[in-house]
This record gives structure tokens, C-alpha cells and sequence, in this order.
């Protein structure tokens, strides 16, 4: 982000502060995943062994997997700079390395996306792919263009998802009893059954409270909402994350998803609600789209990669074989981080001028295009309400 | 030694902590998995036990034991041969240490095969209860037993000669195979508890049609058996729900326990084809009317014209309520509403005098419906000809 200072001589880098720079700024990052790694680890082993469904090793596994996701990711990362760094071939060259990499954060934030089931060699695989291929192979932290989690996590999401499956799946030892579950998290019924009925989407897993509390099925750490919204506003306090950024990305699936249900015939705040406590939706919102490195700079860019996300998100969602949609979309939009940076970074200096109107039509445009792409893509949900846009969809 | 650890120390401690974590973690890994897996079975067993459980109240245990080992063959119904039911698992229902029941788990077959599990009190010495563990049967007929059908199970005393199970109509294939069950839970449980299944000296040496226009409708069935010590011959009316009538020829009546018996030996034997029977006959205009049980029990009524001697057939006429749609999922008959498929069934017997007809592509079980009916004709007429 381009900051210009305007006082007197002489100017000194807010990062080269005490209590700043980019250690501070992962110390505080790590210190807001604490709230979404308790809960998880609470929703997944404490809980389940009060219900008495799991024993104390058991109880200890979502802890020591999202622990060694974060130490696979630092070990990988290690090894890999003694590949490419022949002169810093000793222990004390490799930890100053790793010291400013942060090499711990990928692996970690992997780990809390996966299910609960994931083998350590699924998980080992995913790190290699997040953290050698996407982020060293760039060039390391600061050069990488992808988000490496999202990397590790698609990897394995296309390719070992049946064995994830076959050795347990998401659901933990206290949820795969549920027989309303049906063996399915909310948007995996959402693309089964692609029909808008509250009393399927919603009613088996309890409320939408349950959905805001994080007590509903899911990967690793993307249930728990009220954890997330913990973690968001410590995040924005120490301002290691823009705060619209979220709220943007997050809102205009509400929007766009309450427009999909009012066109289907569902009117009630329940569909958007759903849509945005379902998933990992908040955990990407807060955590990933947030990504100082693979993200736009300026404010601007920020809003509108946020609004690019939140359409794309919902576009994926009807149109992939994947029910997600957050990962894909933050890893498509990644490779355009770089022109929306730049173009923004000309409309936030110059405003709104003849020369930049161009600039600002063509995001607009393709924005709008976008949304109504989205929408048309979800007729399926509502082809027997509304007869036109399904027809218009049929011809993309 | 000492260079080379100095050298590649680093690298040997990185991939060693590397191999440590892929070893370990698989281990826990794997170890997590089992322990789902043994969770489910275990959470398994235990609704099942639950089932059991709410059989027999106030009971709390339910202890898996070995049960004695019985080989035995039971026909199936409709004709289809035999079967040799299996037991899966027998299992001690315990209040406290106080042994209040037992259930046997067992491989029968209805249409398809079924495990059924069977409860038994060992204060009454009666069945308690049933609960179909697994099933394959046509969901048309099947799920046409409710609560009147199972709640005949609650209270079943073994001490009963047929322990026949009532059928319900049109779905006569699963409720053989309960019957089977029932009847091969008893053995077990004979054995096991030294139960003395009642026995009654009587054999049933065949079982035919009563083509006698004169009571072929009240009783169309007749059974040859041998009864007593003295292996004493009798030929028997039976009812059409095979229950004793009385003898052919009149004559002093058998006693109940003979008459049970062969109602139970009767039901048991499935050598007849219950789908067809006699309505009525007028001899003054020769002219018999037949029905039959086409899709979903549907009513095929024929009324059949004979000659003067009643040795052939002059003409038959349909009157159905059978629809052709979809009949076993293979699609519909197209060929036209009813009774199509019974005149084209109808026409090919009058050509040639054949009972086993061709079925009609489309309309399977309108067409066994119709075979069912054409063949107890053919036993009509050649009984009325002397079996000529």
C-alpha cells in the first residue's frame, strides 16, 4: 500500500517501530487463530469424549493434527532452504531463515481447513504442495502469488478426498451417530438436494444457531462462526487485517444469496443466513482473503477483490463439482491480485477522472456480469419460479 | 565421522524428525480410524440390542451365546421348492442375572432372503416379538404388512401345533418367510431349552384340488394323509385358508389335534398355486367362473363356457380390473387397456389347448396371473373327462 508521509525530515519506516513490522504483525495473527484452534479443538475431542465416544488419545488428536500441520509446514519449509541456500547449510543460517518466513502459518491454517479424518500422510502431502510448491518455489514468503494453504487444500480436495472419506471423514466420533446428518454437511446437502426448504437445509442440524455456534458438521476449524467473529475483531484491533475486507466478501454472498432465494420463491433471511454460516466461508473470510501477500494492497483493491470474491464464491458453488466455493475462488482471483492492485492503486490516486472511468466501467461491468452469471447459474434452485433466466442460463 | 555429521547434520535431523512424524503419525492416524470404525459397530450393536431389549421389559442385558446347531428344510411358498434356514447369533436377554428371554437371529427368505430376529419368553415358552434385521422383498407387497400383521408375533405360544403365521393377502412370500423363521426358532429353542414341540402322528401324503363343482368353493382343497398309530388313510376338505371342513364321503370327524396338524402341514407344503380359484359353476348352462390375483391383488374374473360333456372349453371372457402399468419396474404394456393381455392369453390357450402359455412382454405379472388360472382350469376339465 503506498503511504506518503507529509511531515518534516526525517522519515522513518512505520515497520522498523518497536512493536511493529511483519513479527509483530504474525505474532498477532497466530494470537487470533487461538480462539478458532480451542473451539475446534473442543468441538472435536473434548465434547466428543464427554459424550463418551472417544478416548484421551483421541481427545488429543485435533490439537496434535492442526500442531503438526504447523511443524510439517516449518520442517518442509527447512528443508527446502538447505536445497537452495548452499552457503547457509548449518542450523543457525536455516532458523534465521525461518525466523522471518513464518514458515509455521501455511501448515497450520491447512490443517484447520481439512476434515478431522485426514490421514498424516494426506496432511504431509498437502503441506509439501502449500508450502514447497506454492511458496518456495516462488521465491518464499513475500513472493509467493497463491495462498499455500489454499494450494495444499485444493490439491488434496481434487485428489485424496476418498481416501479422507475412507478413513473417517469430517465427521467426528459424536457426529457420524447423528442419523439426520444422513452423512452430509450442510452444503454438501445444499448440492444434493439444490432445493430451498428449511426444514432439509437447516432443521437436521438444529437452527441457525447451532450454525452460529460452529455445533454443525465440518472441516477441521470452519464451523465455529462466534470463534471466527473472536478472532476478527482482535485481528482488525491490532489492524493486522482491513476490517471491511471481510464484511464485503461475507455481505455480498448475503446479498447475492438472498437474491438466489427470493428468486426461488424463498423470501426468508434464513437462505443467506445459511449461506454464510455454512462452510468455511468466515474461516476463509477472515484468515485467507485477508492474506497480506496474495492479496491487493490498497483499500480499494481490498473492496474489490472482496466483491469479486463473494460473487465467485457463489458462482462455484453452483457450477463446481466442489460444494465449497471459498477456496476456489480466493486461488482464482490470487493470479488477478496484481492488475486489481494496480488498477485500483491509479483510481484511488487519480479519483474519478475520463482516463480512470475506463478502468472503473470495466470492473463494474464485469462485476454486474459476474453477479448475473451467478444468479443464472443457480436456476437450477428455481427453474419452476422464475422461467426467463434459466432459459437465458441454458445458453451459457 | 564427526566432518560429516558437521556437514549434514542439519539435514539428517530435518529429514529424521521428518521420518519420525510420517512413522507416528500414521500410526495415530490409522489408530483414530479403527477406533471410528469400532465406534460405529459398537453403536451399531448397541441399537440392536436396544431392539431386542424392548422386547422383554424390564430386562437390561442382552449376552451373545452359542445356540445348538439345527438342520432343517421348510418349502417356500408358491411352490418354489425348499429352503434350509440358517441361525446368525443367539443371544441371552438377562434382567440383572435373571434370564428372562432369548433371541434367535435367522436367515430366512421370503421373495428374497431376510434375517429375522425372533424373541423368545422363557416364562411362556412364546414368541414375543420379531424385528426384520434385513430385507429385499418387493416394496409393493412388503409394505403392505403393518401393525396387524406383526402384532400377531407379540404373544405366539410354541406350545401351538402349527405356529402358522396369518397372511396377509398378496404378500403370501414374506410371510411364508416369517413363518419359516418362526417355526426354525422353535427348534433352536427346543434344544437349547428342552421344549418339547408339540407332535402329532399324521402325514401328509398329498395335497390336490377339490375340482367337485359341488363344494369346490367352500373347499377347494383336499389332503391325503395318514393319521394315528395304525397309519390310518383319509382324504380331507380343507377350507380356503386350509383349515379343516371335513372328510370327502362324510364320515366321524378327526380329532383337533389331527385337525391342526394337517391345516399346518397344509400351509406348510406350498405345492398348490393359491392365485386361481373357483367362483361358482352353473350346470344348467355349463359355465364356470374362475378368478385370479393379478398386479397388486388386482381382481381377473373369467367366466368360462364348457360343452355338454364340461371336456372343452368353448369360450372364456375377461372381466378385469387389472392395470398394466409399470408391472415389476420393467416399464408398461402399451398393447392396450384391460383385459388385452388376458384375451391374448386367452386366444393362445384356445388354439391349442396348452395352459402354459406364453407371458405377454410387459405384463409379467398379469400373465403368470392368468397362467395361474388357465392351469386349474386344465385340472378342471381333465378331472371332469376322468383324467383324460
Amino acid at each position: 500500500m503506498a503511504r506518503f508521509a507529509s511531515g518534516k525530515a526525517p522519515f522513518l519506516r512505520i515497520a522498523d517501530q518497536p512493536n511493529q513490522g511483519t513479527g509483530i504483525i504474525m505474532r498477532d495473527f497466530m494470537i487470533g487463530l487461538m480462539p478458532v484452534i480451542l473451539f475446534s479443538w473442543y468441538k472435536n475431542g473434548i465434547q466428543v469424549m464427554i459424550d463418551g465416544n472417544i478416548g484421551f488419545l483421541e481427545m488429543l488428536y485435533p490439537l496434535i493434527f492442526m500442531m503438526l500441520g504447523g511443524l510439517l509446514s516449518l520442517l518442509m519449509e527447512g528443508i527446502t532452504l538447505y536445497i537452495i541456500h548452499p552457503d547457509s547449510r548449518n542450523l543457525k543460517g536455516i532458523l534465521g531463515k525461518l525466523s522471518t518466513s513464518y514458515a509455521m502459518i501455511p501448515g497450520i491454517l491447512l490443517a484447520m481447513v481439512l476434515p478431522l479424518y485426514t490421514p498424516i500422510w494426506v496432511l504431509i502431502f498437502g503441506c509439501f504442495m502449500g508450502t514447497v510448491v506454492a511458496k518456495m518455489l516462488f521465491g518464499g514468503f513475500g513472493h509467493n502469488i497463491f495462498n499455500p494453504a489454499l494450494i495444499g487444500y485444493l490439491t488434496i480436495a481434487v485428489t485424496l478426498t476418498g481416501v479422507i472419506n475412507a478413513a473417517g471423514g469430517v465427521f467426528n466420533a459424536s457426529e457420524v451417530l447423528v442419523d439426520s446428518y444422513a452423512g452430509a454437511t450442510p452444503l454438501t446437502l445444499l448440492s444434493k438436494i439444490k432445493e430451498l426448504d428449511y426444514d432439509k437445509l437447516v432443521a437436521p442440524y438444529g437452527s441457525l444457531w447451532n450454525f452460529f455456534l460452529g455445533t454443525i458438521p465440518g472441516a477441521l476449524a470452519e464451523t465455529g462462526t462466534l470463534a471466527i467473529l473472536i478472532s476478527y475483531v482482535w485481528l482488525v484491533a491490532r489492524k493486522v487485517i482491513k476490517w471491511f475486507t471481510p464484511l464485503v466478501y461475507v455481505g455480498t454472498v448475503f446479498i447475492l444469496s438472498w437474491f438466489i432465494g427470493i428468486a426461488a420463491g424463498e423470501s426468508g433471511i434464513w437462505f443467506p443466513l445459511y449461506s454464510i454460516l455454512s462452510g468455511g466461508l468466515m474461516f476463509g473470510a477472515v484468515f485467507m482473503a485477508t492474506e497480506p501477500v496474495t492479496t491487493p494492497r490498497n483499500p480499494l483493491g481490498k473492496l474489490v477483490f472482496a466483491l469479486f470474491l463473494g460473487v465467485f464464491t457463489v458462482l462455484f458453488r453452483y457450477i463446481s463439482t466442489l460444494p465449497e466455493g471459498v477456496a476456489t475462488s480466493i486461488i482464482f482471483l490470487n493470479i488477478f491480485t496484481m492488475p486489481i492492485d494496480n488498477w485500483t492503486a491509479v483510481l484511488r490516486a487519480q479519483g474519478l477522472k475520463k482516463q480512470t472511468m475506463v478502468k472503473a466501467a470495466v470492473f463494474a461491468v464485469l462485476f454486474l456480469a459476474l453477479v448475473l452469471y451467478a444468479i443464472l447459474k443457480a436456476g437450477s434452485m428455481y427453474t419452476a419460479f422464475i422461467q426467463l433466466p434459466s432459459l437465458i442460463g441454458r445458453w451459457f | 565421522m564427526k566432518a560429516f555429521f558437521g556437514k549434514h547434520g542439519v539435514i539428517l535431523i530435518l529429514v529424521a524428525i521428518f521420518v519420525v512424524i510420517f512413522t507416528l503419525g500414521g500410526v495415530y492416524s490409522r489408530f483414530m480410524s479403527s477406533e471410528l470404525e469400532e465406534h460405529i459397530e459398537e453403536n451399531a450393536t448397541g441399537a440392536e440390542y436396544a431392539k431386542y431389549l424392548a422386547l422383554f421389559p424390564g430386562a437390561d442385558t442382552v449376552t451373545p451365546f452359542t445356540a445348538s446347531t439345527v438342520q432343517k428344510t421348510y418349502a417356500l411358498a408358491g411352490g418354489r421348492g425348499d429352503f434350509t434356514p440358517s441361525l446368525d447369533k443367539a443371544l441371552k436377554i438377562l434382567q440383572g442375572s435373571t434370564e428372562k428371554g432369548v433371541v434367535y437371529v435367522v436367515s430366512t427368505k421370503g421373495k428374497e432372503p431376510m434375517i429375522i430376529a425372533v424373541g423368545i419368553s422363557l416364562e411362556t415358552d412364546a414368541c414375543v416379538g420379531v424385528e426384520v434385521l434385513t430385507q429385499n422383498e418387493t416394496p409393493g407387497y412388503y409394505g403392505q404388512l403393518g401393525d396387524t400383521f406383526f402384532n400377531q408375533f407379540a404373544d405366539k405360544a410354541f406350545a401351538d401345533l402349527a405356529l402358522a403365521v396369518d397372511t396377509f393377502a398378496g404378500v403370501t412370500y414374506s410371510s411364508k418367510g416369517f413363518e419359516i423363521a418362526l417355526l426354525y426358532a422353535r427348534e433352536v429353542y427346543a434344544l437349547d431349552y428342552d421344549f418339547d414341540i408339540p407332535t402329532v402322528a399324521l402325514t401328509l401324503e398329498s395335497l390336490e384340488y377339490n375340482f367337485d363343482p359341488s363344494t369346490f368353493i367352500a373347499t377347494p382343497y383336499i389332503a391325503n394323509v395318514l393319521y394315528g398309530e395304525e397309519n390310518i388313510p383319509a382324504a380331507i376338505l380343507l377350507s380356503p385358508s386350509f383349515d379343516y371342513v371335513g372328510l370327502v364321503g362324510g364320515g366321524s370327524d378327526l380329532e383337533e389335534d389331527f385337525q391342526t396338524a394337517v391345516k399346518a402341514l397344509a400351509q406348510g407344503d406350498g405345492s398348490l398355486n393359491t392365485q386361481a380359484t373357483f367362483e361358482s359353476f352353473d350346470p344348467d348352462l355349463n359355465t364356470l367362473v374362475m378368478r385370479t390375483k393379478g398386479y397388486s391383488s388386482n381382481a381377473i374374473q373369467a367366466t368360462i363356457g364348457l360343452n355338454e360333456s364340461l371336456d372343452t372349453v368353448v369360450s372364456i371372457t375377461f372381466i378385469s380390473h387389472e392395470t398394466y402399468a409399470d408391472q415389476g419396474g420393467y416399464g408398461d404394456y402399451t398393447g392396450g387397456p384391460a383385459p388385452a393381455v388376458e384375451n391374448n392369453l386367452r386366444n393362445q390357450y384356445l388354439a391349442d389347448g396348452d395352459p402354459n402359455v406364453d407371458s405377454v412382454a410387459g405384463a409379467s405379472v398379469s400373465s403368470n396371473a392368468v397362467k395361474s388360472l388357465l392351469q386349474l382350469l386344465d385340472g378342471f376339465i381333465e378331472a371332469q373327462n376322468g383324467g383324460e
